[in-house]
């Protein structure tokens, strides 16, 4: 702590802590918190995001027309599209975003353009194509700083670099992730008014209340001494060690507490804010130092109903950078089998994911373009509906010389199967 | 399990124990329900002014706006009378009447020394001037040191830097967010009752009895004239229970019993400085009453429409 002056600029808080039982939103390692403590400031972080975007000498023609530049955004004219316009209004009149202004997803913050080469170098009249920065971020973004850095180059031009800080203030929610320093990490499972939480007869009320459960097989002692000391050190006005190698002694630190009006194993009597009853058992509570971890909810919350489709496959795409699909894999499939629920099976793996109609000739059961089967020569094609995918795997089997025959069956003649 | 006692409960008392501009102290004869009802409505629906929305014009400070309007809004300002102001939401919407919903308060400092300045509450200006007791404004704060005025820090500007907003206050309550919470501290507690077994209490040598009285952390015990042990100051009592554990290594678990006293609660409020302590209880009572009025106005339609 000393050595690297830990004390004096912490990451973190003392959340005043009642390790309890609540509401059951607390089970498997989540805390509750107290709303009142996060309208106050606690747990409350910004998180900043860098961008560069550069101008470019283009390698074709080095010549100072065929540079990138930054251009002011385009002015509002009656046949402008609003939509068009709406992308550019955090940008200042020298194309570059204006510190303060809020960036949502799809925003331009560098106007940058890229003149493009003709093959005639002569021509005065050069082709100029839109290049711009857009805000990639799902949440919206306040601009923090601006930084325009001119680089000369080779002495000669003047190259703009322009770098963007974007900065977001956010409160703890449902799923951030908080942890002390003993390893014992959860996230926020419930988040409780004031009133609502435990409180004790001299007005205490906790910030956050962590299920007991987390001891027992974590045998994290460390943290018991640290909730201990630090009611003392909180009481004398004096910084403790609760290390569990060496620190203070506990019968001591027990014995202080008793002189100071506390039971001595930091227990206290809580009465539950929401019946006014006193609580049967005493309450494990006191300051732990807590901190916010990175992962954050609001950086992972992702749904899409419609959206991108892998070229291949025509199936939705993966992940969230992508604003991919969920996927049913395997294992649900086969949920969905056990229930029986075939119409929502077809309906997720085929409807919603790669539906493709095809023609099949019943003769030779292959895949034809249209009604025809001039191979066969009949008419007796028939439209099916299958995925796409599966279409593609018999065709990549048709590379390989490996037939896979389709055998067309009317659906009124369809044997039903039975397990024997 | 908790049952109301309606043959008890028809008598409601409160003395007042402690009472002065921070703090009052009372206690409350009556039916835990309703205390711990009245100790709800305080925390949450108490309506006091706090700063809402923050113009922000210029601000270069170190904090960033977002930083800057949480620190002003939960600034307290003393709302005496929050009372003649409306909600934002009950204004009509198209007269809008900015007197009536809220205050405006300016903030323009900037730094021209090379010494960092510090902003406090004392630089927020009112924008409609409004004088007297009745005015809406940040409380005062004084230092503990040498009892001069010292406002509420909200930030620190070095050489040339600039703050310049505009703070709108309005009038809200602490369920919508803790800064228009008008309490520091609103707790009760049960005062205990402590039952000795005379019998034992004979027994003891007198060394025990010392040991007993010197016990308690809160010095709830003392000797009486006959060098008996006597509860002397049972509303310290915190049940620590050290004095039971002490009774049990004498080997007499029986010695000392204590309870909790039913329907009489010890209330303590303490006010963040928006309105004084004994104010906040008024109020809480009253918006308690209405909430009950409201149900039995409901009721007594239900009723009339049974009726029918």
């Amino acid at each position: 702590m000393e050595a690297v002056n830990q004390h004096r600029l912490p990451a973190g808080h003392n959340a005043q802590v009642a390790v309890m039982s609540y509401s059951c939103y607390d089970i498997e390692d989540a805390l509750i918190m107290n709303k009142s403590s996060l309208d106050r400031g606690f747990g409350r972080t910004a998180v900043y995001k860098k961008s560069v975007t550069e101008c470019e000498i283009n390698q074709r023609n080095k010549e100072s027309r065929f540079n990138e530049r930054i251009d002011e955004p385009p002015t509002k004219t009656h046949n402008t599209k609003k939509k068009f316009i709406k992308k550019y209004h955090a940008l200042d009149s020298d194309g570059i975003t204006k510190v303060g202004a809020q960036l949502h997803h799809g925003d331009i913050y560098v106007n940058k353009k890229t003149p493009q080469v003709p093959d005639n170098p002569q021509i005065e009249n050069i082709q100029i194509a839109d290049t711009p920065s857009v805000f990639k971020e799902k949440w919206p973004y306040t601009v923090d700083r601006v930084l325009i850095i001119n680089n000369t180059n080779d002495g000669t031009e003047k190259i703009k670099t322009v770098k963007t800080i974007f900065r977001q203030i956010r409160r703890p929610e449902f799923g951030d992730k908080f942890s002390s320093r003993h390893g014992q990490k959860g996230v926020v499972g419930l988040i409780v008014n004031q009133e609502d939480m435990p409180f004790n007869e001299r007005g205490w009320c906790p910030d956050l209340i962590m299920n007991p459960h987390g001891y027992p097989s974590r045998m994290t002692i460390a943290k018991l001494m640290e909730l201990l000391c630090g009611k003392l050190g909180a009481l004398e006005g004096k910084f403790k060690y609760g290390t569990a190698f060496g620190g203070e002694n506990v019968l001591q630190v027990g014995e202080e507490l008793l002189k100071r009006g506390f039971h001595y194993q930091g227990k206290d009597c809580l009465i539950s804010g929401i019946t006014g009853e006193y609580m049967e058992c005493y309450v494990y509570q006191g300051p732990i130092f807590y901190q916010r971890l990175k992962h954050m909810v609001i950086d992972k919350i992702h749904a899409r109903a419609k959206g991108p489709m892998e070229k291949l496959t025509r199936q939705p795409v993966e992940g969230r950078a992508k604003d991919g699909g969920q996927r049913i894999g395997e294992m649900e499939r086969d949920c969905f089998l056990a229930y029986g629920a075939s119409n929502l099976l077809i309906e997720r793996l085929l409807i919603s994911s790669d539906p493709f109609n095809v023609y099949v000739c019943e003769i030779c059961g292959m895949f034809k373009s249209d009604s025809v089967c001039r191979g066969c020569n009949t008419d007796k094609v028939y439209q099916i509906r299958l995925p796409y995918c599966c279409k593609l795997l018999f065709q990549e089997l048709l590379a390989m010389n490996i037939k896979p025959k389709l055998q067309l069956v009317p659906s009124h003649e369809r044997q039903e199967y039975t397990m024997n | 399990m908790y049952k109301y006692n309606f043959e008890q409960n028809t008598q409601h008392r409160i003395e007042i124990l402690e009472l002065n501009d921070e703090k009052c102290k009372f206690s409350f004869e009556g039916d835990l329900s309703i205390a711990n009802a009245i100790r709800r409505v305080m925390i949450a629906e108490v309506p006091v002014m706090a700063i809402h929305f923050v113009d922000i014009i210029e601000n270069t400070s170190p904090l960033s706006d977002e930083f800057l309007a949480q620190r002003l809004g939960l600034i307290p300002l003393v709302s005496s009378a929050a009372d003649s102001k409306m909600y934002d939401w009950e204004a009509d919407a198209d007269s809008i009447d900015d007197q009536k919903t809220k205050v405006v308060f300016t903030l323009r400092q900037k730094n021209l020394n090379d010494a960092p300045l510090e902003i406090t509450s004392q630089h927020l200006e009112p924008e409609f001037g409004q004088v007297g007791e009745m005015a809406i404004r940040p409380v005062r704060m004084f230092s503990p040191i040498n009892g001069k005025e010292v406002g509420i820090p909200i930030t620190r500007l070095g050489k040339n830097q600039s703050v310049h907003v505009r703070c709108h206050a309005l009038k809200g309550f602490g369920k919508m967010h803790a800064k228009w919470s008008p309490i520091n501290i609103a707790t009760f507690r049960h005062e205990a009752e402590i039952n000795m077994d005379q019998t034992q209490l004979q027994s003891l040598s007198l060394s025990e009895k010392n040991a007993i009285r010197n016990s308690c952390p809160m010095n709830v015990f003392a000797m009486d004239a006959n060098q008996d042990l006597i509860v002397n100051a049972i509303e310290k009592c915190v049940f620590c229970e050290e004095c039971i554990r002490s009774a049990e290594s004498m080997k007499k678990p029986r010695l000392i019993k204590m309870q909790h006293k039913k329907n009489k609660y010890i209330f303590t409020v303490e006010s963040a400085g928006q309105l004084k302590a004994a104010e906040i209880v008024q109020k809480a009572l009253i918006v308690l009453r209405k909430k009950v009025d409201e149900i039995s106005q409901d009721l007594n339609f239900a009723q009339q429409q049974q009726q029918i």
